[in-house]
């Protein structure tokens, strides 16, 4: 109780410093380009990686093993990717054109229209139902760390994320998420340490999962090699991709702040992702062991934190599971929020508003939205799910990544990658549902790859536009 | 940069994605990602060409193809594995930002 007091306390606090700060778009939207290597890495670091990492990630390992990993194995890559691909020409076309969301970057590349109002759609789409992911995940932790109604642990993260960042946007949203950031990182070291120290140790921990279910350990698991390298390539390269991580290259001060930004981002990831990996091992382990009953892996990291019998470690879980859920919260809410009062009306020719009240507004529309999905029906989000990462990728690795960097893109290869992308990979999303592909096939790289595919060929012999050319 | 090198490096990288996944080949999906994951590096080499930016983005490369060869060499089912797997994330975690830092440049006639 004490604990959802002082988060009410400090919400409000937060809300009335943001709002006073956020009186223009560049504040409500960019923060006032206020964020410095630090404050952004951990910001984005936080609004990238969702509750899941401290549940669904150390219970993916407990069900598939170390085939589990290939989703963060290239964590180590993707901080300098993401800058060398994409933040670099992100910020020099703030410089140049002094751009507030990822859909006008592309305006400002591509030209307005099309390419801003087909980003902007997949962006407040793909953001809403990602965010309804996120408040369905946060009330399947409420029942299991909170001894409360999920629903209600849901909608008090929803609610307090809603009001500071509808008063302050990422004004208030990012010292906010680059705190949060760093809660994450502590409590994610503290329960895999504590964990492996209770499993006897790394070495011991990986020698009973030899010994008991050796096949956790095959690299490649059940859906084989091809399928493991497909979630390695998806989550590296997909990071140049999520408009949420994006959205933190908008924020900078200056260029210089990308030279560290690299090195704050991978040292906040890993130490975040040190729970998937120490949970995940050790708390395998500690099953095997008999320590604890799993009636199913969704349960271990629940379990091992009952089985730690340490007050305290479990406190810190819940403040690090609320502390994710919240940052991604906040930047989905602000980028919906976004491409739904400035980008959607400039692709169709009306000037965005002045004031920041449209997207005040927007912002609350887009929670109460996601709230309603999430809590109506389990079927409609776990289909909403998939128009998360992959849906990203698909539509928009293609124009960030090619479309920035070569000259020779034109604005109709641009539009054919936006639409090409996500629909082949929401058509092989439908197919593998139906059981019509198998697990080979990555949904959204094959967008992707659909995607640049088209970008390429629909800008073949198309003359750039001297004007814009590459970043 | 309007050469056609980006479009068709981006080209035959797609297409090759979908035949390893096409004919389930783990090696040769392995081989694209890394193939993959250099180019995407490499457009900073586009834009700053530097000799030292070339060595980071090769080098970076060549461990990941690396790695990922010793995972595949590693026997399935073995912890030995699983310590290749962390041995990439402990090697790549802080070359790969510190590599960034240091060829870290303003790029040539950028006004202030």
């Amino acid at each position: 109780m004490i604990g959802w007091l002082l988060l009410a306390a400090a919400t409000a606090a937060l809300a009335l410093w943001g709002w006073r700060r956020s009186g223009s778009p560049t504040a409500f939207f960019a923060a006032s380009r206020t964020a410095g290597p630090v404050v952004a890495g951990l910001a984005g670091t936080a609004a990238g990686l969702s509750a899941f990492v401290f549940v669904g990630g150390p219970s993916y390992f407990a069900a598939a093993g170390a085939a589990s990993l290939w989703i963060i194995l290239s964590a180590p890559l993707t901080g300098a990717l993401q800058c060398w691909a994409v933040g670099e020409p992100i910020v020099e076309l703030v410089r140049r054109h002094r751009c507030l969301t990822v859909p006008e970057l592309l305006a400002a590349r591509f030209g307005g229209g099309w390419p801003q109002g087909l980003a902007a759609l997949s962006i407040a789409i793909g953001a809403t139902a990602t965010l309804a992911v996120q408040v369905k995940g946060a009330a399947v932790l409420g029942s299991a760390l909170f001894d409360a109604p999920g629903w209600l642990v849901a909608l008090a993260a929803l609610v307090a994320t809603v009001s500071y960042t509808a008063a302050g946007g990422m004004r208030a949203g990012l010292p906010a998420e680059a705190a949060q950031g760093a809660i994450m990182a502590v409590a994610a070291v503290a329960i895999a340490a504590a964990t492996l120290l209770h499993a006897g140790g790394p070495r011991a921990a990986v020698a009973v999962i030899a010994a008991r279910r050796p096949e956790l350990l095959d690299p490649w698991g059940g859906s084989g090699g091809t399928a493991a390298i497909g979630l390695f390539l998806l989550f590296g390269l997909g990071t140049c991709a999520q408009p949420h991580y994006l959205q933190k290259f908008l924020l900078l001060k200056d260029r210089e702040s990308l030279r560290w930004l690299p090195l704050v981002t991978t040292v906040a990831l890993l130490a975040i992702l040190t729970v998937w990996i120490g949970v995940g091992v050790g708390g395998t382990a500690l099953f095997l062991d008999g320590a604890f009953e799993l009636p199913s892996t969704d349960e271990l990291t629940p379990q091992v934190l009952s089985a730690l019998g340490r007050p305290w470690l479990l406190s810190l879980a819940m403040v690090g599971v609320i502390a994710a859920i919240m940052s991604t919260a906040a930047s989905l809410l602000n980028i919906a929020a976004a491409a739904v009062t400035r980008d959607l009306p400039a692709a169709v020719g009306r000037a965005p508003s002045s004031g920041v009240a449209p997207a005040r507004l927007a912002t609350v529309v887009v929670g109460a939205a996601a709230a309603a999905l999430a809590l109506a029906s389990d079927r409609p989000v776990v289909l909403l799910g998939v128009l998360g990462w992959g849906t990203f990728t698909a539509a928009l690795l293609p124009v960030m990544v090619v479309g920035l960097n070569w000259g020779g893109c034109s604005r109709r290869g641009a539009v054919a990658a936006l639409v090409i992308g996500p629909a082949v990979q929401l058509a092989l999303e439908a197919a593998r549902l139906a059981g019509a592909v198998g697990p080979p096939w990555e949904p959204g790289l094959t967008g992707a790859a659909a995607g640049v595919a088209a970008l390429v060929l629909a800008s073949a012999g198309n003359r750039p536009d001297p004007a814009r050319g590459a970043a | 940069m309007k050469t056609a090198t980006v479009p068709a490096a981006a080209l035959v990288l797609a297409g090759l994605w979908c035949v390893a996944q096409a004919g389930d080949a783990p090696a040769l999906a392995a081989a694209v990602a890394v193939a993959a994951i250099g180019a995407t590096a490499a457009t900073a080499i586009l834009r700053r060409g530097s000799r030292r930016l070339r060595v980071a983005v090769a080098a970076l490369s060549l461990l990941l193809g690396a790695g990922l060869a010793a995972v595949f060499a590693a026997p399935a089912g073995s912890a030995a594995a699983l310590a290749v797997q962390l041995a990439l994330v402990i090697v790549l975690a802080p070359l790969a930002p510190l590599l960034y830092a240091v060829t870290f440049a303003e790029p040539p006639g950028d006004d202030p």
